[in-house]
C-alpha cells in the first residue's frame, strides 16, 4: 500500500496528538512508550473491571471499553488515533495469542477480537489483521476458529501454506525455524498473551509468547528460560515488528501454570497493556507476586523459579525491568 | 537437492525399493501424535513431571514437552509422542554407523524417529532432529514390524540412529525385544547423554553402542552441543561396565576440537576407563546446520587423530568420511600388523578371522564377529 497525502496527513496528524514531537514516535516506541511528563522510562496501563465477567465469561462490550481506555491512558489520544500511530502506513498487523492452555487459559476471544475490530475495522486505514498461533488443534481447543480470508484472519503456523521457514535464524545460543505468520504475514506484530504463572519460566507473559512463534521452542526452556526468553526476543524478526504488548488478565492462574488447574483460577478482571515487554512483563510478575502471597503460595524466588529473564531482557535493552522506572497506571472501574 | 529433499527421498525411496513391507502403514498427517507412557520419570506436585532419562532431568509442566521436544507432560503422564512415528528408516551397512568390530559386512536396518536431547551446531540431521513430531511426515511402524522388516530384507540388526534414540528410548527398548524374538540383534547410536539407569536397561537389551565423543572438553560441550560432557564420559563407563559392544566415535572439527593435546588427553582417559580395545573413529566434519562458516577438515587432521591416539596406546584407531581405500579404514592385529578385516568406503573387501584370532599370531580381536 503506498502513501497516499491524505494517509500522510492521518498519520502526522495521529502522531501529533499521542505522542510529544519533541520525543517522536520511533524513540518513543523503542523507550517503551515512557511518558517524558512522569520522567519514567516506560509506561504500562492496568485496566481492570469488576464486571467484566458474567458467569465466568467475558462481556465483549466490556471488554472493548476497557482496552479502548487502556490505549487511551497509555497513549495519550483517542484509541483509534493511538493504533492509527503505532502502525502507520503498514499492511498487515498480526495479532500472536497464547493458546496453550485450552479454552479455560487461552487469550480470551473477547479480547482478541476486541482489538483486531479496533485495528481493522475502526481506523479507516484497511490494516489486514492476523490472529494466529502455532496450531490450528490449540485454536481450536481455545474457542477461536480458524479464518483464511477477510479482513481478520486466524490462522495458526501448521496452516494449509504457512509453515515455518526453511532456514535457521540465531537466538542466542540456539537456532530456531520462525513461523512464516510472523516473517511474511505480518508487518507489525502484538504480542497477546495471557496472565499466568509458568512452572518453569515462573511466569508466562508477553515476551514468552513468541515462544510460539519458533519450531523449537523446546529448546529454549533451561535455565529457568534464561536468557532464552530475552535471546528470543532480540531477534531481529521480533524486535522490528514488535510495536504493543497486552496481557489478557481477565483469568489467570497464580499457581499450577501453564497448564489451566482450576483451584488456581483467578479472575483478576484486567488488562495489562504497554509497548515495552519487558515492563509489562515485570508488572505481571509483580500481580502474580502479590497474588500468590494473598494466597498463601511462596515467593516465586522460593519456588526456584524466578523469571530472571526478565531482568536480562532489561539488562540487555529490550526494556525497562526496574519496577521505579515503570509509569505504572492503574485504571479501576466499578468497583 | 536440498537435504530435507533427500531425507525424504531417502524414507519414502526405502518404502519403494523395500516392496511392500512397510509401505501400506499409515503415513500420519501433520499433528498427529503416536503416544505411549513414558519410563523413567518421577511425577510432583501439580501434574509436574521430572524426566529421568537424559541427564538434563527437565521438569515438564502440563502441555509442556521436554528439552527433546518429543516426550510430553499430559495431564500429569509423563508420554513418548514418537513411539512408532519412524521419520526415517534405510538398510545401511553396519560400518556406516560406525560399528567396525560388529559383524563386518552386514547390514541394519536404520531407523529414526525426530528428536535429540542436544543441539549441536554441526548436527548433519538437523532437519529431524531438532524438529517436532508435527512438522515432519512420518509412518507409523510398530516394534514387531520393524523387526520383519529387518529380517525381511536380510538386515542382521536394526539400528536406532540419525536423530539420538534417547528420546525415543520406550520404542527402542520394545523393537530391540522383538528383534530378539526374531533372531535380530539390536544396535544404538547415541550421543551417550542418557542416565546411568536407562542406559544400563538398555544395555542389557542390546547388542552394540556407538557413543559420539564430541570433545574432550566441558566448554566446547556447553558452546557447540548445549550439554556438558561429564554425563557423556559417565555413560562411555557404564557401558563398557555393561558388557555390551562399545565404539567411540569422535568427530574432528577444524579449530574447535582438533588440538592434538586435547585428543591425547581424550585418549588418556579412554585408556584409564575403559581401555585399549575399545574401538575409536576420527571422522571429518563437513559444513553444515549452524557451522557453516567453517571448512571441511582435511584428511590429514583425521590421520594426524589416528597417529596420537595410536602413540598414546589405543589399539584400534579408524578414520572416516575419507577417501575410500584409506589404510584407517581396515582392521589390522596390534600384535603382529596383519590386516584382519580391510575395508573401502563402507564396504567389507575381506575378513580374515580364526574364530575371533589373527590367523597370522593368534591374538584375538576384540568384537562381535559372528
Amino acid at each position: 500500500m503506498g502513501m497516499t497525502r491524505r494517509r500522510f496527513l492521518t498519520d502526522l496528524a495521529a502522531l501529533s496528538a499521542c505522542f510529544p514531537l519533541s520525543t517522536g514516535l520511533t524513540s518513543n516506541l523503542l523507550a517503551g512508550g515512557g511518558d517524558a511528563s512522569s520522567g519514567k522510562m516506560s509506561k504500562v496501563v492496568v485496566v481492570r473491571d469488576a464486571g467484566v465477567l458474567k458467569d465466568g465469561q467475558p462481556l465483549p462490550d466490556v471488554v472493548s471499553s476497557m482496552l479502548e481506555q487502556g490505549l487511551e491512558n497509555l497513549f495519550g489520544c483517542d484509541a483509534v488515533e493511538a493504533v492509527r500511530g503505532i502502525f502507520g502506513n503498514i499492511e498487515q498487523v498480526g495479532i500472536k495469542i497464547n493458546c496453550l492452555g485450552g479454552r479455560p487459559l487461552a487469550t480470551r476471544k473477547e479480547v482478541t477480537y476486541a482489538l483486531a475490530d479496533l485495528i481493522a475495522n475502526r481506523t479507516g486505514n484497511d490494516y489486514r489483521v492476523t490472529i494466529w498461533d502455532r496450531s490450528e488443534r490449540e485454536l481450536r481447543g481455545a474457542g477461536y476458529e480458524v479464518a483464511t480470508k477477510g479482513q481478520i484472519r486466524c490462522l495458526a503456523t501448521d496452516s494449509r501454506g504457512i509453515g515455518y521457514e526453511r532456514s535457521i535464524r540465531e537466538s542466542g545460543n540456539v537456532g530456531s525455524k520462525f513461523s512464516r505468520l510472523l516473517t511474511e504475514h505480518c508487518d507489525a506484530v502484538i504480542s497477546l498473551a495471557v496472565l499466568k504463572d509458568h512452572g518453569i519460566a515462573g511466569i508466562s507473559g508477553c515476551m514468552k509468547n513468541f515462544y510460539g512463534a519458533i519450531h523449537n521452542p523446546n529448546k529454549y526452556h533451561p535455565n529457568g528460560c534464561d536468557p532464552y526468553v530475552a535471546d528470543l526476543f532480540r531477534s531481529d524478526v521480533i524486535t522490528t515488528k514488535h510495536r504493543l504488548s497486552i496481557v489478557d488478565g481477565l483469568v489467570g492462574i497464580y499457581s499450577g501454570g501453564p497448564g489451566y488447574k482450576p483451584r488456581y483460577r483467578w479472575e483478576f478482571k484486567g488488562l495489562i497493556i504497554g509497548t515495552d515487554p519487558v515492563a509489562v512483563d515485570r508488572i505481571c510478575l509483580e500481580l502474580i507476586e502479590e497474588k500468590r502471597k494473598q494466597m498463601g503460595k511462596p515467593p516465586l524466588k522460593d519456588d526456584g523459579r524466578f523469571p530472571q529473564y526478565i531482568f536480562t531482557a532489561g539488562s540487555s535493552g529490550i526494556g525497562c525491568s526496574d519496577i521505579s522506572d515503570i509509569d505504572l497506571i492503574e485504571i479501576t472501574r466499578k468497583v | 537437492m536440498r537435504r530435507r529433499r533427500f531425507l525424504r527421498t531417502l524414507c519414502m525411496g526405502t518404502c519403494g525399493v523395500l516392496g511392500s513391507g512397510l509401505a501400506p502403514h499409515t503415513v500420519l498427517a501433520q499433528g498427529e501424535q503416536f503416544h505411549k507412557e513414558a519410563m523413567f520419570f518421577e511425577k510432583l506436585s501439580d501434574q509436574r513431571i521430572r524426566c529421568l532419562v537424559c541427564p538434563r532431568e527437565c521438569m515438564v509442566d502440563d502441555f509442556e514437552r521436554g528439552y527433546c521436544g518429543v516426550r510430553e507432560n499430559i495431564g500429569g503422564n509423563y508420554y513418548s509422542v514418537v513411539y512408532g512415528r519412524v521419520c526415517a528408516y534405510h538398510v545401511d551397512p553396519i560400518e556406516k554407523k560406525p560399528l567396525f568390530h560388529f559383524l563386518p559386512g552386514t547390514t541394519a536396518f536404520s531407523i529414526a524417529t525426530v528428536g535429540c536431547n542436544m543441539e549441536c551446531k554441526f548436527c548433519q540431521n538437523w532437519e529431524i532432529s531438532q524438529e517436532r513430531p508435527e512438522n515432519v511426515d512420518a509412518t507409523d511402524i510398530p516394534p514387531g514390524k520393524i523387526a520383519e522388516a529387518a529380517g525381511r530384507y536380510g538386515s542382521s540388526t536394526i539400528a536406532y540412529t540419525y536423530t539420538e534414540p534417547t528420546v525415543f528410548y520406550e520404542y527402542m527398548i520394545d523393537s530391540a525385544t522383538e528383534g530378539h524374538l526374531k533372531g535380530i540383534r539390536s544396535v544404538v547410536i547415541t550421543a551417550g547423554y542418557i542416565k546411568r539407569e536407562p542406559l544400563e536397561r538398555l544395555a542389557g537389551e542390546v547388542d552394540a553402542i556407538k557413543i559420539d565423543l564430541k570433545a574432550y572438553s566441558e566448554d566446547f560441550y556447553e558452546k557447540m552441543c548445549s550439554s556438558s560432557l561429564q554425563p557423556v564420559l559417565d555413560a562411555i563407563v557404564v557401558a563398557r561396565e555393561s558388557g555390551v559392544w562399545l565404539e567411540i566415535v569422535y568427530l574432528v572439527i577444524p579449530t574447535l576440537n582438533d588440538d592434538e593435546g586435547q585428543i591425547d588427553l581424550m585418549c588418556r582417559w579412554l585408556l584409564d576407563h575403559v581401555g585399549d580395545d575399545v574401538p575409536i573413529h576420527f571422522t571429518r566434519f563437513y559444513p553444515t546446520y549452524r557451522l557453516k562458516n567453517l571448512p571441511g577438515t582435511p584428511v590429514t587432521s583425521v590421520e594426524r587423530a589416528r597417529q596420537v591416539a595410536l602413540a598414546r596406546g589405543m589399539k584400534y584407531v579408524y578414520v572416516g568420511n575419507v577417501p575410500a581405500g584409506h589404510p584407517g579404514e581396515s582392521t589390522y592385529c596390534p600384535h603382529c600388523g596383519h590386516v584382519v578385516v580391510k575395508r573401502t568406503g563402507y564396504t567389507v573387501l575381506s575378513i580374515d578371522l580364526d574364530e575371533g584370532k589373527c590367523p597370522a599370531c593368534g591374538t584375538a580381536i576384540p568384537g562381535v564377529w559372528t
